[in-house]
């Protein structure tokens, strides 16, 4: 008896639901469709609609309106609208797009409507995000002093990704842009777990990309176990331009559902190059005049206030962070080119993948060079930061002298050792694909080769050296690597312990 | 023609307020397919402009009367239509070009049933 539903609950309920029941009614207003051209639609009608307002076809198909004319006013397609014929009855809903966002959506696979993609159940019901929102003020703001950890060497050392930054990955196709994205979400687990640093929560929003791509991300995701603090939202290379259009403001608006609960969140726009086209592909339909490359003239607005939308916020204001990674595609490694260079100047550093690195074995083909982050070094910490200066300077040495070192003529022994040295950090901030290192595993990495251990090794032996190095020191001294997770700069016991680690360590290694 | 010319014209083919056939007659004369369609679709559109449309489930003349009667005061410069509706069950739904009020218990309905389904999904 205990488990049949009692009447009185029902009514209840019931009474609960619509106590929340507007009865005034809502003036409504009509149009006709004029035109479907493209998944945009010029109606008639419609004279007290506002822009960016969500209106309702007929046959369900929803849209939003994105022009406002003298006697028409023009409207992209949510969906395909095949069915959609001259003369349908249009209304407004006097609402603005959003999307419904709980917890519920980690772990799932969402088109920009939050519509599931994975064919699992329909997420509960959590709170309606806007798409497009204002992002928050100066007065919200506080600088960026959290590091997100990537688990990249190259980056964590040289290029410090902070919590609220915005670093754009750009270089081209098949470099390993998503690549790095991809080993950032799935670093976020050891992250959390290994240091003192809040679980960072991640949107992954993949625009025109193609469908077995999506998949293959996704699976790799659920196979390190990254899906569970994930969300992909993905508007594929068939979808409605539209829908690409929207995507990454989806993430964006996902992201700040967890933001408003105080969470750091990592979202990742793969990429903004397909936006910029479907965004243009859009405004071609919607005859709004072209500009450089056809592109239209808010071209840059379109992705200033979706990166805008990056924050730290301070503690009063809960504290939660929303970093952006956005990945652009280059075309014969031109960062000279309109979108790329707009986006540059949106964002607080790049990570520049270049094909001849990637070609000679460097990877991730970082280019330390011309690669910047312009916060985030406040936001690294003590320890790493107490070996990246030496590296990053010995590595930039290396490269005025190689350049050198190309005539062929005779060397003195300092630059012979600034060569050597150079090779080996060349050598150690090599990293395989879906092997992140923990904070600990990167300062024993760079501290072997700033204090020069590294340089009797010969330089084909230095990744095996690093991987047997690590195990050794985390089996036989744990104490230094839990010293090291916290981040703070080692004393000199923890210097002095890992010397005779390295010696110890030498001693048995064999080449 | 542009289209400010053909708006202009369709303005022109109004004799106090009441569309005149024999503007209407003299200017389709001179215009070419084209531009007669756009003129059609002005014209439709002032029309849908300048009338105002009320539907209600009751088909009382005495009642009809009433509502039009009293819509006349509140729209002087609209021809008002009366039409019936039996699906609105009760209240009144006014059209007035691209704006609906819909007073109707229908409407009511369908919003509760609307908002229920929202609440439950």
């Amino acid at each position: 008896m205990n488990n049949m539903i009692n009447s009185e609950e029902i009514i209840k309920q019931l009474e609960k639901g619509l106590s929340t029941f507007n009865l005034d009614p809502k003036l409504q207003n009509v149009g006709a469709v004029q035109k479907n051209t493209d998944g945009v639609i010029v109606a008639s009608g419609l004279s007290k609609a506002f822009m960016g307002e969500l209106v309702a076809f007929d046959d369900g198909t929803e849209g939003v309106i994105l022009n406002l004319d003298e006697d028409t006013v023009s409207i992209i397609l949510l969906d395909s609208g095949k069915e959609i014929k001259e003369g349908d009855k249009i209304k407004t809903t006097g609402r603005l797009l959003s999307i419904n966002v709980s917890e519920d959506y980690l772990g799932r696979v969402v088109n920009p409507l939050g519509i599931p993609l994975d064919g699992k159940s329909k997420p509960k019901k959590g709170k309606d995000m806007p798409l497009e929102k204002i992002a928050a003020g100066v007065v919200e703001r506080e600088p960026v002093n959290t590091p997100l950890k990537t688990g990249i060497k190259a980056i964590d050392a040289m290029i410090p990704i902070g919590r609220g930054q915005r670093e754009l990955i750009i270089g081209d196709r098949g470099f390993g842009k998503t690549a790095i994205a991809i080993d950032t979400i799935i670093n976020q687990k050891q992250s959390a777990k290994t240091t003192k640093l809040r679980q960072v929560f991640c949107v992954y929003v993949a625009i025109g990309q193609k469908q077995s791509t999506i998949a293959q991300v996704v699976e790799k995701l659920k196979e390190k176990g990254a899906m569970d603090y994930t969300v992909v939202v993905a508007a594929s290379a068939s979808d409605p331009a539209s829908l690409q259009y929207l995507a990454p403001y989806a993430g964006s608006a996902i992201a700040e559902y967890f933001l408003e609960k105080g969470e750091d969140v990592l979202v990742v726009y793969d990429d903004l190059t397909k936006h910029a086209w479907a965004y243009r592909q859009l405004s071609l339909v919607l005859k709004r005049p072209a500009g450089r490359e056809a592109y239209p003239g808010d071209i840059f607005y379109l992705h200033s206030r979706l990166l805008e939308r990056a924050v730290k916020l301070n503690r009063e204001n809960g504290g939660g962070s929303i970093t952006a990674l956005p990945i652009i595609e280059t075309q014969a490694n031109d960062v000279s080119a309109y979108i790329p260079t707009n986006v540059i100047s949106i964002t607080d550093g790049q990570i520049y993948l270049e094909g001849d690195l990637f070609n000679s074995g460097i990877r991730p083909a970082i280019n330390i060079g011309i690669s910047v982050s312009r916060v985030g070094g406040s936001a690294q910490t003590q320890a790493i930061k107490s070996v990246a200066g030496k590296m990053k300077l010995e590595l930039s040495q290396y490269r005025e002298m190689a350049a050198f070192a190309q005539f062929g003529s005779e060397l003195d022994q300092t630059t012979m050792q600034q060569l050597e040295r150079g090779k080996r950090t060349t050598e150690i901030l090599k990293q395989p694909q879906y092997q992140s290192f923990s904070e600990a595993f990167e300062y024993l990495s760079m501290w072997l080769v700033t204090s020069g251990h590294l340089d009797q090794i010969p330089v084909e032996s230095i990744q095996k050296f690093e991987k047997e190095y690590h195990s050794f020191v985390k089996i036989n001294y744990p104490k230094i690597t839990n010293t090291l997770s916290t981040g703070d700069k080692p004393n000199e016991e923890i210097l002095k312990q890992l010397e005779k680690a390295t010696t110890e360590f030498k001693k048995g290694f064999s080449a | 023609m542009e289209k400010k010319y053909i708006k202009k014209l369709a303005l022109a083919s109004y004799t106090k307020n009441e569309l005149d056939s024999k503007k209407v007659k003299k200017i389709a004369g001179f215009l070419t397919r084209n531009n007669l369609k756009q003129y059609i679709k002005e014209l439709k559109l002032l029309e849908s402009q300048k009338t105002i449309t009320i539907l209600t489930p009751s088909f009382s003349k005495k009642a009809k009367n009433d509502i039009k009667e009293k819509f006349a005061k509140i729209y002087a410069d609209k021809k008002v239509i009366i039409d019936n509706d039996p699906s609105l069950i009760l209240g009144i739904k006014v059209i007035d070009n691209d704006l609906i009020y819909d007073l109707s218990l229908k409407n009511t309905l369908d919003n509760l049933n609307m908002h229920i389904n929202e609440q439950y999904d």
